[in-house]
């Protein structure tokens, strides 16, 4: 399956533009991290592509065909994880997804099955029986995710699923997800925890007021190398990394330093044989290539839509 | 109502969570026990001061614990129950709880349904438990058998009319808050009132003649069908054509209505006051919701022109399609009755039919025409009601003899029932005709230049 956003754009009162001619495509299996500053336009895509919202211009295509034209078909392929947690809290976690079962028109066996299924996935037939009301928030997570996975959708779109959990619950969703991959579901997710996003994304789109910046790690020109020189102190050693041929700056950080250098292995290697010429030696080195984190800072400008 | 509305998701969800619900169950349990003690107290009033033989052959003790058991009843099913679905209603719409639920396979008159559903099975539960006291009441004389049983029912009807209004209410995000608001409530109050005096009409009375029950009967079934298709255009999310399921109510009213001539006479006054309500609502809507037509509608329209020709009225409704249609057929039915045009009771007809919705034609259309905007329409709206409100000043100004005479006789539209007279007649039947004839020219260009836009885009 093959999920397409094209020249989505989609604009608020007094002209305020959400999303601003957004393109980019993902298929089954493949992990995208969609990432941006608060404000960047990651819900309202998330909503266009949950047609909870009707963008301005732009469709949205699935295996070919207009989400737009085709609502049902979005609702048949699309599990939708918003942001907020389920709070309807007088109804057990069981009559919950048995109404959202029932919603997605799913009936007898085929809707027990499809509950008692998700309940397994997500870790959650020891609470069946509890009210939402008795639930921790991470449960609620669970559930929010259970919910959205109870018609098996081929797309996941999950925004902020981290959002507000302790680092076991994150963890664990983090393993739930890898889980979906694996299981060849496309999942389109936004966070603002950057580390994590990218220890489970296959590739990332970076928005920024609405319009796209970046989807490939590579793309950036220059990445960090963090080192420790064998009885060097950092302060000795800046200006002798410094005349390294590719290294563009250098700075202390901690008990070692950090050199800037351009993108790739390549340059890598050139740095790890001028250390060793230069007799430098060196007991860590840490290319920060490939780092989210990084990308996000150098892309984005911190400019709020 | 669809067949598989009692599998409706929603009402089983909504049961399960009235179940759950403190204020429900301990209200269930209290209810009865008040109304055997009020009734129990009201029956014991009664027997003060008469003898044994009073009792036993004097008028029965059962009108009294009846009507206060139907007072009781009322306040629960049509106040009480339809007031927390609405609130409910509101609450969910105006934090947008509903969301998850539109990105399901559940439409917003699924939705809708749903809460109607849930809520009328608790009105029934309601009633149920009264029905011990009713029957009492029965067997202790003072109430027929038929009033025993009408009594529920109009109940029942009332409260269906109560929890439509509210959900109406309850799902338009402008007139939600007021639901909150004290001067809501009153009006709230002035409408019970109105549903008091539509209950007495159920009971046997000489009031209340045989054609028009047939025609409350048609009236609350077609209000409520309406409402619950205008709430879900109402709660309908962006990607979906909104008005949809309110045309398809219009529609099958609109099918279904000529089948009540089968019934002779009665049955044609309950026609014709079916569709002068559907006429009326559709006109009020067209008011409202001054939509283009949708996305989805112009992509599935039929390739030839004679398809869509056909399929418009379904697709655009209001002004355009439906009222024309409606107009076409009542030109029939004048036409076919031409030789009987001087009988009174077709003029009679005529006029009532016509002269209430015709200006409300005329001025959507009007606006349709001039491309206004959403502002355009409620201000029109708003000076509409606000002319309504005048004129029934000045009806009431008029009985207690503070208006000219000359000056109310004049009155046009909407106030038929106000100023008509037998020497009004004619004044009536002319302006009806007069209004009928622009409103005919009207609706056919906003009908030609409506179906010009409903086109397959290439």
């Amino acid at each position: 399956m093959k999920i397409e956003i094209n020249h989505l754009t989609k604009s608020f009162a007094r002209g305020f533009r959400a999303v601003d001619d957004l393109s980019f495509s993902f298929s089954s299996g493949e992990v995208i991290g969609f990432v941006g500053p608060n404000g960047a336009g990651k819900t309202t895509t998330m909503r266009i592509l949950a047609t909870l919202d009707v963008p301005d211009s732009g469709d949205i295509l699935i295996d070919g065909t207009s989400i737009l034209d085709n609502p049902d078909l979005a609702h048949r392929m699309i599990g939708y994880m918003p942001d907020d947690l389920p709070d309807r809290n007088d109804i057990t976690v069981d009559e919950y997804l048995d109404f959202f079962g029932r919603a997605y028109r799913l009936r007898d066996k085929q809707l027990r099955d499809a509950v008692e299924s998700v309940e397994e996935f997500t870790g959650l037939t020891s609470f069946k029986d509890k009210t939402l009301r008795a639930l921790s928030k991470g449960m609620k997570q669970r559930v929010s995710l259970a919910r959205a996975l109870v018609h098996d959708p081929q797309l996941v779109v999950m925004d902020e699923p981290a959002n507000g959990l302790d680092p076991r619950a994150r963890v664990e969703l983090r393993e739930l997800v890898k889980a979906l991959a694996e299981n060849g579901k496309a999942i389109l997710i936004s966070s603002h925890i950057l580390s994590e996003l990218e220890e489970m994304c296959t590739s990332s789109v970076i928005i920024e007021r609405g319009k796209r910046l970046s989807t490939d790690l590579e793309e950036a020109n220059e990445t960090w190398v963090r080192l420790r020189l064998h009885e060097l102190a950092p302060e000795a050693a800046l200006p002798r990394l410094l005349e390294i041929p590719g290294v563009t700056s250098a700075e202390i950080q901690g008990n070692g330093c950090r050199v800037r250098i351009p993108t790739g292995d390549d340059a890598a290697a050139v740095l790890a044989r001028a250390l060793v010429e230069r007799k430098l030696l060196a007991i860590q080195f840490q290319p920060e290539t490939g780092s989210l984190e990084d990308l996000f800072m150098h892309v984005t400008k911190g400019n709020l839509a | 109502m669809r067949p598989n509305l009692l599998f409706n998701p929603v009402a089983l969800k909504e049961l399960r969570q009235l179940v759950r619900s403190r204020t429900i169950i301990i209200g269930m349990i209290l209810y009865p026990i008040l109304l055997t003690i009020v009734s129990a107290l009201t029956v014991s009033f009664r027997m003060q001061g008469r003898t044994k033989s009073d009792i036993l052959l004097g008028p029965g003790l059962g009108e009294a614990p009846f009507y206060v058991a139907a007072v009781i009843t009322g306040i629960v099913v049509c106040a009480a129950l339809p007031l927390y679905a609405a609130f409910k209603t509101s609450s969910e719409a105006q934090k947008e709880k509903m969301g998850l639920e539109f990105v399901t396979m559940l439409t917003p008159a699924n939705i809708i349904s749903g809460k109607l559903l849930a809520t009328a099975l608790l009105m029934l539960i309601a009633i149920g438990l009264s029905m011990p006291v009713f029957t009492l009441a029965y067997l202790m004389r003072g109430v027929s058998l038929l009033q025993t049983f009408l009594m529920p029912a109009g109940l029942f009807l009332s409260g269906m009319i109560a929890l439509c209004v509210l959900l109406f209410i309850a799902c338009n995000k402008a007139w939600a808050p007021a639901l909150r608001n004290i001067v809501c409530l009153i009006v709230y109050g002035i409408m019970l009132s109105f549903l008091v005096a539509q209950i007495s009409l159920f009971v046997d009375s000489p009031m209340s003649p045989v054609h028009f029950r047939t025609l409350s009967a048609v009236g609350v079934l077609a209000l409520i069908m309406i409402c619950r298709a205008t709430c879900a255009a109402q709660l309908s999310a962006p990607h979906l054509d909104a008005l949809r399921p309110l045309r398809k109510t219009e529609l099958v009213l609109y099918l279904l209505s000529p089948l009540a001539w089968l019934g002779g006479d009665e049955a044609f006054q309950a026609w014709i006051g079916t569709t002068a309500i559907g006429a009326t609502i559709i006109c009020l809507r067209a008011a409202f919701y001054p939509h283009p037509i949708p996305r989805v509608a112009n992509l599935n329209a039929p390739r030839s022109w004679f398809g869509r020709f056909l399929t418009f009225p379904l697709t655009t409704g209001s002004v355009p399609g439906l009222v024309f249609g409606l107009r076409i057929l009542l030109l029939a039915i004048l036409a076919l009755n031409f030789d009987n045009i001087s009988n009174r009771q077709i003029r009679e007809f005529f006029a009532a039919c016509f002269e209430p919705v015709s200006l409300a034609i005329i001025i959507s259309t009007i606006l349709r025409l001039c491309h206004a905007g959403l502002r355009g329409y409620r201000i029109t709206a708003g000076v509409s009601l606000g002319l309504f409100a005048f004129v029934n000043s000045a009806a009431i100004l008029r009985t207690f003899d503070l208006c000219s005479r000359t000056a109310f006789d004049i009155l046009p539209c909407c106030f038929h029932g106000i100023t008509y007279t037998a020497e009004t007649a004619d004044y009536h039947f002319t302006l009806a005709l007069n209004l009928f004839a622009i409103a005919e020219v009207l609706l056919l260009v906003s009908y030609i230049r409506a179906f010009h836009s409903y086109r397959r885009p290439q």
